[in-house]
């Protein structure tokens, strides 16, 4: 079957499931989006969270 | 004829988070376009997913991970062909500075003969495909 030819089931499961309006000290919108790289940088970023997550900052 | 729409991490990450400028304009793209067919590259959707995770944690994750598995949205997989196809993309657009993960979007794009991306990246729309003229950039 193709693309064109499949029926979504509901692509309202992914739309609207994290974040809130407003989150920012100042209620203004996050912009996120456009920040994909920088934020997976950081939360991979050598002892940073996804180490501490995975306990690897103290490992010899 | 329906025309199907590849989508892009940047759009897939505002339509999941409602605190995004551009939440609904993404959501409601999705919406919209959804009854024509809407793909995502596996690459495209491990990025969204590791940056799920990395923003919003394992529960946000999980959520969405249920969530792709009943939206309707077809997972375009990888394989060396594709790999090799978007190297060859990434040594002809080296100014554009795209990246891995833009050059397996512009590659599926190639393979699939799809010319219309949801995308927040303005940059893609330097992207001549060599079956159209150019890309469709949505929303």
């Amino acid at each position: 079957m193709s693309a064109a030819e499949r029926t979504p089931a509901d692509i309202s499961a992914i739309l609207g499931i994290a974040g809130e309006a407003g989150p920012e000290a100042d209620g203004s919108p996050t912009d996120d989006a456009s920040r994909v790289d920088e934020i997976l940088g950081e939360y991979y970023a050598p002892g940073a969270t996804w180490d501490g997550e995975h306990a690897c900052a103290d490992a010899d | 004829m329906p025309v199907p729409t590849l989508i892009d991490t940047s759009a897939l990450v505002a339509a999941m988070s409602v605190s995004e400028t551009h939440h609904v304009r993404t959501a409601e793209a999705l919406k919209r376009l959804a009854p024509d067919g809407l793909l995502i590259p596996v690459n495209i959707l491990a990025e969204t997913m590791s940056f799920a995770r990395a923003r919003f944690g394992l529960d946000v994750q999980r959520v969405l991970w249920d969530g792709l598995a009943v939206a309707g949205i077809e997972i375009v997989p990888a394989d060396a062909a594709l790999i090799a196809r978007a190297r060859v993309i990434d040594v002809a657009y080296a100014d554009a500075g795209f990246g891995f993960a833009d050059c397996m979007l512009l590659a599926t794009c190639e393979v699939r003969r799809i010319a219309r991306v949801l995308t927040l990246d303005q940059r893609l729309a330097a992207y001549r495909p060599s079956f159209s003229a150019g890309l469709d950039i949505l929303p």
